[in-house]
């Protein structure tokens, strides 16, 4: 709220000062991102923080007499900036599938506001990301042991869709009591035990397992829709000035590019920019991370909006949508004139489970940085290692066995196979299953420790 | 609304000390035929009197309804913007939508018993507090700085502590409504109970009253306006504080409603709710009202 007013009375202020600069005219930009989902960053406070659009920005032909004025309005969903965007004070919104979605079909329902999809932010093609949580000490391990129990998600969410999706996929729709819950307040219900589950989008699910006050015990790859984000503008201000939009897109492309050519000085920056832990962010944006950066529009993409939408329509009464109308690829494709190849981008989609396979595990040490390990075994030793001397390490990470996600070493099921080597699982479910197939036992990291720290 | 202002305002005036108001039919025809004629009389007067503000009242709520349809018809934008705002029409619509749907009910339901809850918990301490407060230097001492600490403390502030301290999300809820009512409650209370005259309390002392009959026969009359006040205050400011909670976190209730359209930009259903909201907090206040006028005659009577 304090936020409306300052930028409202900062809104009023220029408005003001205006007059005196009579001879140049002034484009209000004003962008509405989330500072808490961390697929928006590189449509967001990336963008701001390292000055992007400005670089980008049109300074030209009609634009050689023109003043910017770019103001940017943090949320916590996507709602509210549809909502602000609607009521023309945002011209530019960054958000997840499903808030697209609402925005796109609210936008044609009005008589003559529209707004176009330009471009994507980043994906993840299972549909990781989402997450359901569990409280650490619950014993709840696997989806069906949510039957009669409360679960709450932020209605109207990317999570609130997968979560729909699970539970029809597994026939509980009506075994369930579906609560409406923000992240905020889910985390902090987690955090006491007051809720059976929480599902959330990301970075939620990974902070809670990164404090140690949740468990994942569904990733969103279950659903198997894909996740992704992206950018909407209010196609009068696209129609008006095109080439600012294609501006935001090039400044998208670059935000990608720093965090690609540098995830551990980004995530730093990212941790201070945010307040999201760097550890949890690097297990999105470092290599082998959950979320792979693409501003392309793919026909997948299009296919999962469509799908999003029908769970929309059928459970919330939105609004049909015509993504013809709705989604351009005209801008992304003249930001890609920097030199990029857009064909072969669009055409590139990366399966974590086939793209990090056989990458090394990471331990992040305070001082030292990111060290990897081929083999759980080395991985374990060193940790062991660095435990024996009392180092300080920021975190570990693992990749699951059964989808390749990166995962918290931490909060990862170890099964020691009957032939003393080790497989990481992100579910207990999956562990076990693994472990009755090879005669292993499951355990997890102190108990896998005790080993190294005996024998060695 | 007239109708029911009437009743209880004309059945003390017209009790007659000895005859109970509920008398067996047919046992004093004559005075009863008279006190019915009376009844009427006076029924009508005062719809006299009350009839033109309530005309006024109608003609007001209704014009702002005109406006607000021509403002959306007309696609208002003057500073103000009615763009997109639902027309009085698509809410209405929306309405009867809710109204055929149960769990529209639900969410009514759900919020009147957190308002009960809290509320009836809030007078029972608030109103315990306010009179220690007022009639024990030392208790005043001792509460008084909790008071002013926590009052100014918005609603939504408490969310997250509620939430870990209490072992429901529906006692969390309760919690903060509970805290919304409190503050008003006390706050009177404690003025209503100082304001009793000195000279009345020395007359009832030199009568030879107690302690106890000073309290219950002079200065418990004496705030009851005060008290009363805060109460309708207090069932407003509950009404403010459950939505807070609901709009947090929660399944059902009228404040939850209001807060899921809206993540679902929803409008015509976000103004349903904004308008139950309003109508509930009024027919509850009014409620209040209506239940402490029996004790306030004796206002009446010393006029």
């Amino acid at each position: 709220m304090a936020r409306i007013g300052l930028s409202a009375a900062f809104t009023l202020a220029i408005a003001a000062s205006v007059p005196t600069l009579a001879s140049a005219e002034t484009i209000d930009v004003a962008i509405g991102h989330q500072s808490m989902c961390t697929d928006t960053y590189t449509a967001g406070i990336v963008i701001k923080e390292l000055g992007l659009f400005e670089k980008y920005l049109p300074k030209d032909g009609k634009y050689a007499d023109v003043d910017f004025d770019i103001s940017w309005s943090d949320y916590s969903s996507g709602g509210p900036i549809t909502n602000q965007m609607l009521a023309g004070k945002l011209q530019i919104g960054v958000m997840g599938d499903y808030p697209l979605i609402v925005n796109g079909a609210k936008f044609q329902e009005t008589d003559s506001l529209r707004t176009l999809y330009v471009a994507g932010t980043g994906y993840n093609l299972k549909g990781s990301g989402n997450a359901i949580v569990v409280p650490v000490e619950s014993d709840v391990y696997a989806l069906s042991d949510l039957k009669g129990e409360d679960v709450s998600t932020p209605v109207g969410s990317a999570a609130w869709g997968m979560l729909l999706k699970a539970l029809q996929d597994a026939d509980m729709v009506e075994d369930v009591s579906l609560k409406n819950q923000s992240p905020a307040v889910g985390a902090a219900n987690i955090a006491a035990g007051k809720i059976a589950a929480h599902s959330d989008f990301c970075p939620w699910s990974e902070i809670m397992e990164f404090r140690g006050t949740g468990r994942k015990i569904y990733d969103g790859s279950e659903a198997g829709v894909p996740y992704l984000h992206g950018v909407v503008v209010r196609q009068d201000f696209a129609e008006e000035y095109p080439e600012v939009v294609t501006a935001f897109i090039k400044a998208v492309i670059e935000a990608g590019q720093w965090i690609e050519s540098n995830p551990m000085e980004a995530v730093e920056k990212m941790e201070k920019w945010t307040g999201v832990e760097k550890e949890v962010l690097y297990i999105y944006f470092s290599n082998g991370g959950h979320l792979t950066l693409d501003p392309t529009i793919k026909d997948q993409w299009i296919e999962a909006l469509a799908f999003d939408h029908k769970v929309l329509e059928r459970e919330k009464a939105i609004p049909p949508l015509d993504f013809d109308a709705w989604i351009t690829e005209d801008f992304v494709k003249a930001a890609y004139d920097m030199g990029l190849d857009y064909a072969a981008d669009k055409a590139e989609v990366v399966d974590p489970e086939a793209a990090n396979a056989g990458l090394p595990n990471e331990i992040w040490h305070a001082r030292e940085g990111i060290s990897t390990y081929a083999t759980l075994t080395e991985f374990l030793q060193a940790v062991s290692a660095f435990n024996a001397t009392g180092a300080k390490l920021n975190s570990t990470y693992v990749y699951d066995k059964a989808t390749g996600l990166k995962l918290f070493g931490k909060t990862a099921f170890y099964v020691k196979t009957s032939d003393g080597t080790y497989e990481t699982f992100l579910r207990k479910p999956d562990a076990d299953a693994y472990a009755a197939e090879t005669g292993g036992t499951v355990i997890d990291l102190d108990t896998a420790l005790v080993d190294f720290t005996t024998e060695g | 609304m007239g109708a029911m202002q009437t009743k209880p305002k004309a059945t003390p005036e017209a009790v007659a000390p000895a005859v109970p108001p509920q008398g067996p039919p047919g046992a004093a025809e004559a005075p009863a035929a008279a006190r019915d004629k009376g009844r009427a009389e006076r029924a009508f007067a005062l719809l006299g009197r009350v009839g033109p503000d309530l005309a006024v009242g109608l003609v007001a709520l209704l014009s702002g309804l005109l406006l607000w349809h021509l403002a959306t018809l007309y696609n208002f934008n003057y500073v103000i913007n009615f763009q997109n705002v639902p027309s009085p029409l698509r809410v209405f619509d929306a309405f009867l939508t809710q109204l055929a749907d149960e769990e529209f009910y639900i969410h009514i339901l759900v919020s009147l018993r957190r308002i009960l809850i809290g509320y009836v918990l809030a007078v029972i301490l608030g109103v315990a507090a306010g009179v220690a407060m007022a009639r024990s230097r030392f208790a005043r001492a001792f509460i008084y700085p909790y008071i002013e600490i926590l009052r100014p403390i918005p609603a939504v502030a408490w969310i997250p502590l509620a939430i870990l301290m209490w072992p429901s999300e529906e006692s969390s809820i309760v919690y903060i409504t509970f805290l919304g009512a409190l503050f008003p409650i006390v706050l009177n209370t404690m003025h209503g109970v100082e304001q009793t005259s000195e000279v009345l309390v020395r007359a009832a002392k030199s009568l030879g009253a107690s302690r106890l009959q000073i309290f219950r026969h002079v200065i418990l009359p004496g705030a009851l306006p005060s008290i009363s006040a805060g109460l309708a205050i207090g069932m407003g400011v509950s009404w403010f504080s459950l939505l807070a909670g609901e709009i947090i976190s929660g399944q059902y209730g009228i404040g939850y409603f209001t807060w899921n359209a809206y993540s679902l930009i929803n409008y015509p259903d976000i103004v349903v709710g904004m308008l139950m909201i309003g109508a509930l907090g009024t027919l509850c206040t009014y409620l209040v009202r209506v239940a402490m006028r029996p004790l306030l005659v004796w206002q009446r009577r010393t006029r």
